[in-house]
């Protein structure tokens, strides 16, 4: 029993160990994407700093001068092992319209996006797995036909449509809530709920025919033959294994929630990254644009990390070793 | 006779929402202590009765007539009184103990759960005890481990336990032994008598049940054809259909299994007459007009005394003339080997886990030969095959066609061109899966002969004659070439696979487990013909857990175990 025990043990530490190297090669990979992507905005850099600066015709010394400062002159890995370095100690540079680092001001309004963000998660795990449950245990009853008719709608309603909408009719016609909300925390039910919407109908649909795999499942029938209940059969035995795919689900879909508040909060007009970076975007404010995704490329790759080393917790048979 | 009765059923009928009617009226009783079996085909509806008896058919079925256990009538029962049979009074057990399991539970829960499903709390010891009761060393050990980390035969017995847990009255099995080795069948039967319980006992191994059950009763399209003690059913083979499957049984029945012809028939639609008339060799006209009425055990007009219609039918008979195993030549000694394999190793690595599937095997293929080769699961067979038809490089040892080097350890090259211009060809052991599901049979069929080593184009015309003719070969002439493998039964695709091989004139037959994905019935005609696809310069090679099947069909049968090859005459 120990030498088995210590064996589990020994394997877990190891798959966590792979996947901790695997997320840091990612976002390695990740970062000289970013990096490369660089010189893709138009002009010189350093002119460009110089004219944010308040610098309207700089001279050619002046360039010159800054082009060395920014170690433009020399070769181009040193360049990106320079940038990284920067990158690492949390210089991000500064932004163009103000001249404020980059990190402060993400970092000023990352709060109020988290909020936002984790809040839409838990609603849309919670909608997702309460419909689907729903469906499963009443297939093919009305409730099921209701729930996937609704779903189908959201499924296919991008969330902007939904933010406005709500806006328009929830907001301006009921009077509920407030046009400008300003990172009021009362007012963030409204701008979460239009962010979970279109994600929960999906994940609904997802978790919904796995729900059902598992109650056709050769176990399920077993359990029923031997006196389960049908609540025991669905939380006891079909929800644990359709979570474990869902799992994975979810994680990919944290990134997708990051990246799509922006314009919900843009609606809102809620303080956070999303409003920012969207006013960043208008204005061509490069180094605010890489730094948001930095920031969210590394959540998403977090997040997708996370989910891994939990479902290998939880799969007794990826612990043997197996793949994922 | 009421009172000792533990299950009743009294006319059951079974109609699925898709229309299938797939139980027509079945009346038996398994008696207090009584092992009885329900045996058949695939289709025949003994897993539907065996579902019936819990109530675990789905909800749109229609039932009709009455299943009885303890005075309770299961289909008036309330879902309550059913949950208070299941479990406590009528234990359940399936076929593949892994599926039988939730993967993400220890086998202690899936014992406890027992208990656990109907509120009670476990009583002090009881997982370990009964886990022990039928003899898995260690139980304390075992059941904290999971489903995936025990063997097959142990894992079915640990749900026997759990099923058994309640002492319940009656169990229920379901095809338990036919996803073990065999040799597991037997311990897993004498496990499954030693609850003490009733049991009905699911199967379509008459051979394997024949030395367990006390009565067997046979069932064809729905119904219950023949009924009574085991030994007398397999000595006096009474009904046409019990007799046709015995002679389809290797290890029943003396020489090359006989095969049975036809089909069952679509249980869709309504069957006037005995379902069985159409194939049985005795059918007489009131057959193809009455369903012959149950008497004495048995279902068959033959039996009756009838005052008209009695003259037999006389039929075309089709049937071809089938070649014995007894008036095939032997293999001459000094004919030429066709495919050798020299001192070969193969070794699988999955993460740290390393798997020797075959251990310094040497094997030599002659003309005219038929060489078998059995053994349990895992035990390196199919490797061994993939190995001599080149699809895997040694890690030791060299691969020999046609007196040509093929392949040898450290080299990643393959240096005969023979495997790739069809010397060898494969039957595997599930036909559907290797047949393309989206293509015309005549297009899987001629598929080896558009093989860039050979010149001839062919128009598509030739190539749906050369089909039809190989279909014909195979006794499939009535089977349209255009259908698709979804059309076909599983034994018409295996016949369509042969006819592929064929099609590529290969020098060797490599066959995987080619019969046991199939009806016995239906494999006996699979046997036949791959015997005729042996002539003085051909060669099979057929691999088997069927050891009495081997037996009867091989020249010289091998038996490897744990990757060694152990010659064996």
């Amino acid at each position: 029993m120990n030498s088995n025990q210590h064996y589990e043990r020994v394997e877990i530490v190891k798959i966590i160990f792979q996947r901790l190297l695997q997320m840091f090669l990612t976002l390695l990979g990740a970062s000289l994407i970013i990096w490369a992507l660089l010189p893709l905005a138009p002009g010189d850099p350093a002119m460009r700093i110089l004219q944010s600066l308040g610098v309207t015709e700089p001279t050619q010394h002046e360039v010159e001068t800054k082009r060395e400062e920014l170690g433009l002159n020399q070769p181009y890995h040193m360049q990106y092992i320079q940038w990284l370095g920067r990158l690492v100690q949390g210089d991000f540079s500064e932004s163009y319209q103000n001249g404020k680092p980059v990190l402060e001001e993400l970092g000023r309004r990352l709060p109020d996006t988290f909020r936002l963000a984790s809040l839409s998660l838990v609603l849309t795990i919670f909608f997702s797995i309460s419909l689907a449950l729903i469906c499963t245990a009443f297939h093919n009853q009305w409730p099921d036909h209701l729930i996937l008719f609704l779903t189908q709608i959201g499924a296919s309603t991008p969330s902007f449509l939904i933010g406005v909408l709500t806006l328009q009719f929830v907001v301006v016609k009921l009077g509920v809530g407030k046009v400008l909300s300003q990172g009021d925390v009362k007012m963030i039910l409204l701008p979460a709920l239009c962010l979970s919407v279109n994600r929960s109908s999906n994940w609904s649909q997802l978790l919904r025919a796995g729900l059902l795999e598992a109650v056709n499942a050769k176990y399920s029938l077993v359990a029923t033959a031997r006196g389960a209940r049908k609540l025991r059969l669905l939380f006891k035995y079909a929800l644990p294994n359709a979570m474990l795919p869902f799992l994975t689900v979810i994680g990919l879909g944290i990134g997708g929630i990051i990246g799509g508040s922006a314009i919900i909060e843009a609606i809102f007009t809620w303080p956070g990254i999303g409003s920012f970076v969207f006013k960043a975007i208008t204005a061509r404010d490069y180094p605010v644009v890489q730094g948001f995704v930095i920031i969210a490329g590394a959540s998403y790759v977090l997040a997708s990390t996370l989910v891994d080393i939990t479902s290998t917790l939880l799969d007794p048979r990826i612990r043997e070793g197996g793949q994922l | 006779m009421n009172e000792i009765a533990t299950i009743q059923y009294q006319g059951l009928n079974v109609t699925y929402a898709t229309g299938v009617h797939a139980v027509r009226g079945v009346s038996f009783d398994v008696r207090r202590g009584e092992c009885l079996s329900l045996v058949g085909e695939s289709g025949c509806g003994k897993t539907t009765m065996s579902h019936a008896a819990l109530g675990l058919l789905p909800a749109n079925t229609r039932l009709s007539g009455s299943i009885n256990i303890n005075n309770i009538d299961i289909l008036a029962a309330s879902s309550n009184e059913l949950r208070q049979l299941r479990g406590l009074v009528a234990g359940f057990v399936v076929q593949d103990p892994y599926a039988a399991c939730n993967p993400l539970a220890r086998v202690e829960d899936h014992v406890a759960e027992a208990w656990h499903a109907h509120g009670m709390t476990v009583p002090d010891q009881a997982v370990v005890q009964g886990i022990t009761e039928l003899g898995i060393q260690e139980p304390g050990t075992m059941i904290r481990r999971y489903p995936h980390q025990w063997s097959g035969g142990m894992l079915q017995r640990a749900t026997i336990a759990a099923a058994s847990a309640h002492n319940p009255n009656l169990i229920i099995a379901d095809e338990p032994t036919s996803a073990l080795d065999a040799d597991r069948a037997d311990t897993t039967l004498e496990a499954l008598k030693q609850t003490g319980a009733a049991l009905l006992l699911v199967s379509h191994d008459l051979a394997v049940v024949s030395r367990h059950a006390d009565r067997i009763a046979i069932c064809y399209a729905g119904k219950v054809v023949e009924i009574g003690d085991s030994q007398e059913i397999i000595k006096e083979r009474r009904h046409p259909y019990t007799s046709g499957l015995l002679k389809a049984i290797p290890s029943l029945h003396e020489g090359l299994p006989e095969p049975m012809p036809g089909y069952p028939p679509d249980l869709r639609y309504q069957i006037a007459g005995c379902a069985f008339a159409p194939r049985c060799p005795h059918a007489m006209n009131i057959c193809l007009e009455t369903p012959p009425k149950m008497a004495n055990g048995v279902a068959c007009h033959l039996y009756v005394e009838h005052d008209h219609a009695k003259e037999k039918i006389t039929r075309q008979t089709s049937t071809k003339e089938l070649p014995r195993v007894s008036d095939r030549p032997p293999p001459e000694v000094k004919a030429k080997v066709l495919a050798e394999a020299r001192e070969v190793s193969k070794t699988y690595r999955q993460g740290t886990r390393l798997t020797h599937a075959v251990r310094s095997a040497s094997l030599q293929i002659k003309q005219g030969e038929i060489v078998g080769i059995s053994g349990p699961s895992g035990c390196g067979k199919s490797t061994l095959l993939r190995l001599l038809a080149t699809m895997e490089i040694p890690d030791a040892g060299e691969v020999y066609l046609d007196g040509e080097l093929a392949t040898r350890a450290g080299s990643k090259k393959i240096h005969s061109n023979l495997a790739r211009k069809a010397y060898l060809m494969p039957v595997f052991q599930d036909p559907i899966s290797s047949l393309d599901a989206r293509w015309p049979i005549w297009r899987t069929i001629v598929e080896p002969l558009t093989a860039p080593h050979r010149k001839n184009q062919l128009s598509k015309e030739q190539s749906r004659q050369i089909a039809y003719d190989l279909l014909k070969g195979v006794g499939l002439e009535n089977v349209d070439i255009e259908a698709r493998p979804a059309e076909l039964s599983v034994g018409q695709c295996q016949r369509v696979a042969i006819a592929r091989v064929l099609a590529a004139k290969p020098k060797i037959i490599i066959a995987d487990e080619p019969t046991s994905a199939l009806d016995v019935s239906v494999s006996a005609s699979i046997l036949h013909l791959l015997v005729e696809f042996i002539e003085q310069e051909r060669a099979i090679v057929i691999v088997s857990h069927d050891r009495p099947m081997l037996n009867v069909l091989c020249d010289r049968v091998l038996e490897m175990y744990d990757g060694l090859l152990v010659s064996n005459s």
